[in-house]
């Protein structure tokens, strides 16, 4: 589904990733872990296409297409999805106007109402959102948490291929992040295809979703790939042995 | 809700026993007697001279919405004693110079402004605090889609009128690489009074952007999305008002 190739890149002439390689199949759950400022949410950044971050050398290839060649809404359309570590706050432009504008553009077609309506209801549910929070401005006076349920919530609407979960579980107490888990769960299972990267700083999000692999990211590339094991070691150890 | 709709000079009105009308060929007086709401939507290529007067311990909500080609509205408003004016305007321009004289004359009059709009404008707009304890608030949001955007707005308040307060907000997004002019003046020549200016021309703001369009919205449905929420946002309408604004300017662009 995803192929990162030798991929360099900087920010402000200030090189974060170095030779970056990954290989992600349809259905995998990948975990990106390290230390801090060692690029993990630069890759999030350079898959969704922020121009802030400029890709010197290497290519990344998501289903049979040079993503660099995509602008960041053809990305999305294509699939992609990044829930952010700090989404942004849009004043003036409500959830439910957004949410409808994102799934016509997906569809390319007027949306049903009364389909979107009972689908936002389910879901808000789920996620324990108050269903007033749908017509507030984007993100306008959330807490955290209900931030982070937010981006679940249009993750789910939207059913992307590839979801970046970029530090989903910062912020979040012990209750948030188990709904915001499950919802995530929940939505692999209907669509078992879909493949994910998670980027965490602990393994506390993975008691929950189970990952295929673990990646160690340290200097701007992969130092080191396991199984679940090697998140649980990180979190006993530190970084330091990698 | 009161209504009056302008459309190239022929004027119909809906109007309960609140509001007193004149009309005389481009001049419009409204005489507010009681405590009442209206809605004016006026489409104009010619110029027009409005008129409105609150009477004393009036409360009053006035939405405008205008449509205005190479003409000047000029409005003149006046507050009495204790009267409160809630004035939201929202109008899409094409080479416009939009006077509003606004005179405070009544002890304690307090008016909340509210302006939006986009294209080719020029608003010119005099607050002047007449009397002691008057409040104004003065806040205006333009988009400019390379037309060129002035919001010149003065403030007065002479010696010896007490206890005013005057805060002014502008802020101008420049959708490409033209020029956009706020001037906030403030002339004050008594010591007690309190005021505030604050104000912006800026670019669309580039993360809020990136969200959106990360979200698979195309790049001109994003900045149409983000436009829309800067002007009405800064509006205060009801929900009933809003809709109207909806039908007539925004979905019918």
């Amino acid at each position: 589904m995803l192929n990162i190739k030798n991929i360099n890149v900087s920010v402000e002439d200030k090189e974060i990733l170095k030779n970056f390689n990954l290989n992600i199949n349809k259905g995998e759950i990948h975990v990106i872990m390290g230390p801090n400022g060692v690029g993990k949410s630069t890759l999030s950044r350079v898959l969704m296409g922020d121009n802030h971050y400029k890709v010197t050398s290497g290519e990344i290839i998501f289903l049979d297409e040079d993503l660099q060649k995509l602008s960041v809404d053809e990305r999305a359309r294509k699939g992609i999805f990044v829930a952010y570590q700090h989404p942004s706050e849009i004043e003036g432009v409500n959830n439910v106007d957004f949410l409808k504008a994102a799934l016509r553009a997906k569809s390319n077609k007027p949306i049903n109402l009364y389909t979107f309506a009972n689908e936002m209801e389910t879901l808000s549910k789920n996620l324990q959102l108050k269903e007033n929070m749908l017509y507030r401005s984007i993100n306008s006076g959330f807490s955290g948490g209900e931030k982070k349920k937010n981006e679940i919530l249009q993750m789910r609407l939207l059913k992307p291929k590839l979801v970046i979960l970029d530090e989903i579980d910062s912020g979040l107490d012990v209750d948030s992040l188990k709904i915001v888990a499950q919802n995530t769960l929940e939505y692999l299972k209907e669509t078992k295809d879909t493949s994910v990267i998670i980027i965490t700083h602990y393994p506390r999000i993975l008691e929950y979703i189970k990952p295929d692999f673990v990646h160690i990211v340290k200097e701007g590339h992969i130092v080191k790939t396991g199984d679940y094991s090697l998140a649980l070691a990180v979190e006993k150890n530190g970084f330091e042995n990698y | 809700m009161n209504i009056i709709n302008i459309e190239n000079s022929i004027l119909e009105k809906q109007l309960d026993s609140t509001i007193f009308l004149k009309q005389a060929k481009k001049n419009i007086i409204i005489n507010i007697i009681n405590n009442t709401s209206l809605c004016i939507n006026l489409l104009s290529k010619e110029d027009i001279n409005l008129e409105i007067n609150l009477n004393d311990n009036v409360e009053a909500k006035i939405f405008l919405m205008s449509k205005l080609e190479n003409n000047n509205l000029n409005s003149f408003i006046v507050l009495k004693n204790n009267s409160n004016l809630l004035f939201n305007h929202f109008s899409i321009n094409d080479n416009i110079n939009d006077t509003k004289e606004i005179n405070m004359n009544g002890l304690s009059s307090k008016i909340e402004y509210y302006y939006s709009c986009k294209g080719n404008t020029k608003q010119k707009l005099n607050v002047y605090h007449n009397s002691s304890k008057t409040d104004s608030l003065v806040s205006s949001n333009g988009i400019s889609n390379n037309e060129h955007i002035i919001f010149e707005i003065t403030e007065k308040v002479p010696k010896k009128v007490i206890g005013c307060n005057l805060n002014q907000k502008s802020r101008i997004i420049n959708l490409k690489d033209n020029i956009s002019t706020i001037k906030p003046i403030l002339l004050i020549d008594e010591q007690d009074v309190t005021a505030s200016h604050s104000s912006v021309i800026s670019p669309i703001n580039d993360k809020e952007l990136f969200y959106l369009m990360s979200r698979g919205i195309s790049k001109e449905e994003s900045i149409n999305l983000l436009t829309t929420g800067f002007l009405v946002n800064n509006l205060k309408l009801t929900k009933e008002e809003k809709h109207l604004l909806f039908e007539k300017y925004i979905f019918r662009r």
